[in-house]
């Protein structure tokens, strides 16, 4: 296994352009995993996560956190699980009020409208189970949840918390479902959108010596005063968020920039940012537009992949180009030679970066 | 010859002389429909029992269709005169096209939402005449609740998602 140094803090972060993924190394605790995404290399799906876990020779996890039941979190956790079955001492996701909504939901869908994600969303909750049955903790996410209870593991103190769903999100989503769930002859499966499912998503919190984490999820602004950034920065209990690395909530998206939260992020110091793409969108996130205001609270600004698109010639050939009709504008998603990441070290004792790598496509942005 | 003979002799011949060169999608309903007999109610004139005219169905079955590509797509934003899509090809490739919204049928508007899901193909059909090429975007039709599927979604819940699996 790879000697874990006793004052070093390593954050690995994937985010191929649809879904991320984060590896954390912890002093004294050892390795966990939060989310998990897959990514297309030379046209054969990868595992990005799972892969760097194995090359780093990772035997066991301490943690495996899904932050919120969404396809581009949980995609190939059913393998990382598979793999580490009898080896995961904890496994947090989300499985509160609104959990059998869901299932009615996407098994409505998936009789009206299949794919729905029911059969993959299942295979993740069938290797859970099976996690379970090999000793892992199961812990319910929400908001204030103890993920790792705070205690001195080796020579530091670790605590980490889910700093959302707020009751008051749970609520919201569960009305939508309810909603959107067909009951009636004639009903159709209403569309939710990200946002929707977004309501659920868990920011996370973690403190780790004198280092903190701000690990944002899809959480997004909030409606009102008790959702989003807005409820956890509400929250009468919500930690210290100055932090030493922020990753982006939502993609960096406009709806999750949220500028209080921001101010007390870079309090103390301004933080690396690592932003998480989204692809695949006309015009994808993050948008050049909210990279420059990230960056003014950012000592530095990481993002996980270029989103580069190519004209259809290059991999059509020219009688279908032909043949395109009704089409304004049609671009191809690059498929990149390697799946990057953004990688960084931090000294637990004071905070400091001791090694900050970008793996192509990963990049800085420069402002 | 009576109707219902005209019939068991189509069927041989579909069977036996022509069935190698229709498409597997025409049914030897849809090949009666074809063959007029001379009178309105159903007769063919005496001695005229061997005598079966075809109205160029020998011709189309000639016809062969290929498709060259195609995608599947999912409706990702709706703007005034286009809409978004992101489309998969059979090898995976993802694209972000901006389609026409005159490209959907006007009948056909009802299917187009956010989260609508449609094939877009493109054919070679070669016919007698000569090739053409076919551009089809086809919207998944928007399948409605019945109350009498609850208990088949149900069962569907508790095939592949079974409710302990929600309480581990």
């Amino acid at each position: 296994m790879c000697a874990l140094n006793e004052n070093t803090l390593d954050i690995t972060v994937f985010g191929p352009g649809f879904g991320e993924s984060i590896i954390l190394n912890m002093p004294g605790l050892g390795w966990g995993l939060i989310d998990s995404c897959l990514s297309r290399v030379k046209g054969i799906s990868q595992n990005p996560a799972l892969e760097y876990l194995q090359k780093k020779n990772v035997q066991r996890l301490a943690f495996i956190v899904l932050t919120h039941p969404h396809e581009d979190h949980y995609l190939g956790l059913d393998q990382i699980i598979e793999q580490y079955l009898g080896r995961i001492d904890r496994i947090c996701y989300y499985s509160g009020d609104g959990i059998k909504e869901y299932r009615e939901y996407l098994a409505r869908k998936e009789f009206l409208d299949p794919p729905s994600g029911l059969r993959k969303f299942a295979d993740v909750l069938r290797k859970i189970a099976e996690a379970k049955d090999r000793r892992a903790n199961i812990i319910r996410i929400a908001e204030r949840t103890e993920i790792i209870r705070k205690m001195k593991y080796g020579k530091h103190e670790i605590e980490m918390i889910a700093l959302s769903p707020s009751a008051e999100s749970v609520k919201q989503y569960v009305e939508l479902l309810f909603d959107a769930i067909p009951k009636e002859d004639g009903d159709s499966v209403k569309h939710l959108s990200d946002s929707h499912h977004n309501l659920l998503s868990s920011a996370i919190w973690c403190s780790i010596g004198n280092l903190r984490l701000v690990l944002g999820s899809d959480v997004e602004c909030g409606d009102d005063n008790q959702t989003g950034w807005n409820g956890i920065l509400n929250n009468i209990d919500c930690p210290d968020l100055s932090s030493h690395l922020v990753k982006v909530s939502h993609h960096g998206s406009s709806n999750a920039f949220h500028e209080p939260a921001w101010k007390i992020f870079s309090r103390d110091a301004r933080p690396i940012s690592i932003i998480t793409p989204f692809t695949r969108l006309a015009d994808p996130l993050s948008r050049d537009s909210e990279l420059k205001k990230i960056a003014i609270y950012s000592n530095a600004v990481a993002v996980t992949t270029r989103t580069e698109f190519v004209k259809p010639k290059r991999i059509y050939d020219r009688t279908i180009l032909k043949h395109f009709r009704g089409v304004k504008k049609w671009q191809c998603i690059l498929e990149h030679e390697e799946s990057g990441y953004v990688h960084v070290s931090f000294s637990v004792d004071d905070g400091s970066v001791i090694n900050f790598d970008t793996v192509p496509p990963a990049y800085l942005f420069e402002n | 010859m009576k109707q219902s003979t005209l019939a068991v002799d189509l069927n041989n011949l579909y069977e036996t002389s022509y069935a190698s060169r229709l498409s597997p999608l025409v049914k030897a309903n849809d090949l009666e429909n074809k063959i007029k007999p001379s009178f309105s109610d159903g007769t063919l004139p005496n001695g005229t029992e061997n005598v079966v005219i075809f109205q160029n169905w020998h011709r189309e079955s000639r016809m062969k269709e290929t498709e060259l590509e195609w995608w599947l797509g999912k409706v990702t934003e709706l703007r005034s005169d286009s809409f978004i899509a992101v489309l998969e090809d059979l090898s995976g490739k993802t694209n972000i096209v901006e389609f026409d919204k005159n490209e959907i049928d006007p009948r056909d508007e009802d299917l187009l939402f956010i989260g609508a899901k449609f094939t877009y193909s493109i054919s070679s059909l070669d016919k007698p005449t000569g090739r053409e090429y076919i551009t089809r975007l086809a919207l998944s039709a928007r399948r409605t609740w019945l109350k009498e599927y609850v208990s088949k979604a149900k069962d569907l819940a508790d095939e592949v998602l079974p409710e302990d699996l929600l309480n581990l």
